[in-house]
């Protein structure tokens, strides 16, 4: 037998087998719990491939290191998924109660509260930064930031952590959105509009917002202008094609190489440290605080509006879509099941989507 | 706490109200965007499962020729034996097919149909419905939501 073909067992050291068994636990949170199954596989896979020795796959000109230096150094794969985030998203919610577009902007908080409670914890301003974006609540936004303000080292953690919390909205945000609210504002029933946004306001809106942002906000250009691409796309209704394959092919194919790359960044030597650790309870806080914003506003715009906006939609501004409008629904059926409220939360939940795309934009724009 | 980690905390304060402002200002321009465009462009009356337009959600011929009667329906009423003619040719039918074979919508040309206005599943439900008719109604574990080939027996 070929001294070779069993080279690599002596190779494997305790970090390596640590790893294999996270990846592994990433594999089964995916499958078997149905935690973000679509970006928690292949990321498993790819930090599976990564930390097996003497492969060579994650190396500059292995297979996985290729596919990231094409699509995540150079922040294409992120920008490739917000264009079928986009094409997905249905912007209606926001067109029909434009109010809850501040809900968005309120919800965005927790990037800056986890940046400052960083930089307190010695990080500098540029990494504190990457790691508050977790707060976004948004795979791609968090990924094209990190890449853009962090080390290598560091975007696989804030990655996974930002989706894993992401996962965990059910068990994050109802406790938050209960102790912030009383049982009478929870209550709260609001009546639904009578009438549909136009199409022509449809088509309207992802333009107009491409040249607002990118007046306002010029580094937010790339992430919104894909978004609202996508969205203008969907909406055109003359180019059912293209935008299919932006909700379908497109964003399937870069989720399946954004994850393996992601992954593939984290290796035993790069992830088993403090640092870590630290990452993943600054984005804990930095979800915290957004729910938090997120439902204080909310409640201040229920007293501005005389109690016709129930509080609990504010928690949907974090953009965890749709997950968070759908703990808004589950939160407020708690207290009386008749009380639809889903609908009204999917307003500030894509709100919160521009929001945090905003966010990140002016966080690039101030540091990079 | 040491000067530095004060300093960088006085930088974070600085992008954080930076950030924050912009943050709200451009979402703050994009409410006044929505509330000018939704007084240029008035909504449109009717919700729900109605598409916007006609071009917004092209239906399969059936659907559509339904559309074509719920909007603009026809002048002269329908009468009683009109209503038992087309009754007794649709008993016709089913004699002779077993069932009825409704065109099943293609959902690529069933257009863009969103979160709200999500129709894809009721157009997929009532042909699935449509089909079944004149059929015995199936055992549970024969009703499949897929075309592969379910298991019978263990």
């Amino acid at each position: 037998m070929s001294p070779e073909l069993l080279g690599a067992i002596p190779d494997i050291t305790l970090g390596h087998v640590v790893m294999i068994c996270i990846s592994l636990g990433m594999v089964y949170l995916g499958i078997a719990k149905g935690y973000e199954p679509l970006l928690l596989i292949p990321i498993g896979v790819g930090v599976l491939l990564a930390n097996l020795p003497s492969t060579g796959i994650a190396e500059d000109d292995g297979m996985l290191g290729i596919l990231r230096k094409a699509g995540l150094d150079t922040e294409l794969f992120p920008l490739l998924m917000f264009l079928g985030v986009g094409a997905l998203t249905d912007f209606t919610p926001m067109l029909q109660n434009p109010t809850t577009v501040l809900l968005g902007a309120a919800a965005q908080f927790g990037i800056f509260a986890a940046l400052i409670a960083a930089l307190a914890l010695g990080w500098d301003l540029q990494t504190a930064a990457a790691i508050g974006i977790i707060g976004s609540a948004d795979g791609p936004t968090t990924i094209f930031v990190s890449t853009k303000l962090a080390d290598i080292e560091l975007w696989g953690p804030i990655a996974v952590a930002a989706y894993s919390y992401m996962a965990m909205v059910p068990i994050i945000q109802p406790p938050i959105m209960r102790l912030l609210t009383t049982k009478r504002e929870r209550l709260i029933r609001m009546p639904y509009p009578s009438r549909s946004a136009s199409r022509k306001a449809k088509i309207m809106f992802p333009l107009i917002v491409i040249i607002l942002a990118s007046l306002i906000a010029p580094a937010s250009a790339p992430l919104v202008g894909m978004l609202m691409f996508g969205n203008l796309l969907r909406e055109a209704g003359v180019v059912e094609r293209l935008s299919q394959s932006a909700q379908n092919e497109l964003i399937n194919i870069t989720t399946i190489f954004l994850g393996l790359t992601v992954g593939s960044t984290m290796t035993a030597e790069r992830f088993l440290e403090q640092q870590t650790i630290g990452i993943f309870l600054l984005g804990l806080f930095s979800f915290t605080i957004a729910t938090a914003t997120g439902v204080i506003f909310g409640k201040i715009m229920c007293y501005a509006s005389g109690g016709k906006i129930n509080p609990l939609i504010g928690a949907a501004g974090v953009s965890a879509i749709p997950m968070a409008a759908r703990v808004v629904q589950k939160v407020g059926q708690e207290e009386d099941p008749e009380n639809w409220l889903i609908m009204h939360a999917m307003g500030p939940n894509v709100a919160g989507v521009l929001g945090s795309a905003i966010a990140g934009g002016v966080i690039l724009g101030i540091l990079a | 706490m040491p000067e530095e980690i004060v300093k960088s905390i006085e930088e974070g304060l600085y992008v954080a109200t930076i950030g924050m402002g912009l943050v709200f200002f451009s979402l703050l321009m994009f409410l006044l965007v929505l509330v000018v465009i939704r007084r240029v462009f008035p909504d449109d009356d009717h919700t729900g499962d109605m598409p916007t337009t006609p071009t917004e959600a092209k239906l399969a011929p059936t659907e559509a020729l339904l559309e074509k009667i719920y909007i603009d329906p026809p002048k002269e009423s329908i009468t009683g034996e009109k209503v038992a003619a087309m009754a007794v040719a649709i008993y016709l039918q089913m004699e002779n097919l077993e069932k009825v074979q409704m065109p099943e919508p293609v959902l690529s040309e069933v257009g863009h149909i969103g979160l709200i206005e999500s129709s894809n599943w009721k157009l997929k439900g009532r042909n699935t419905f449509m089909n079944n008719q004149g059929q015995r109604p199936s055992t549970f574990r024969q009703r499949g939501r897929s075309n592969h080939q379910q298991r019978r027996g263990f």
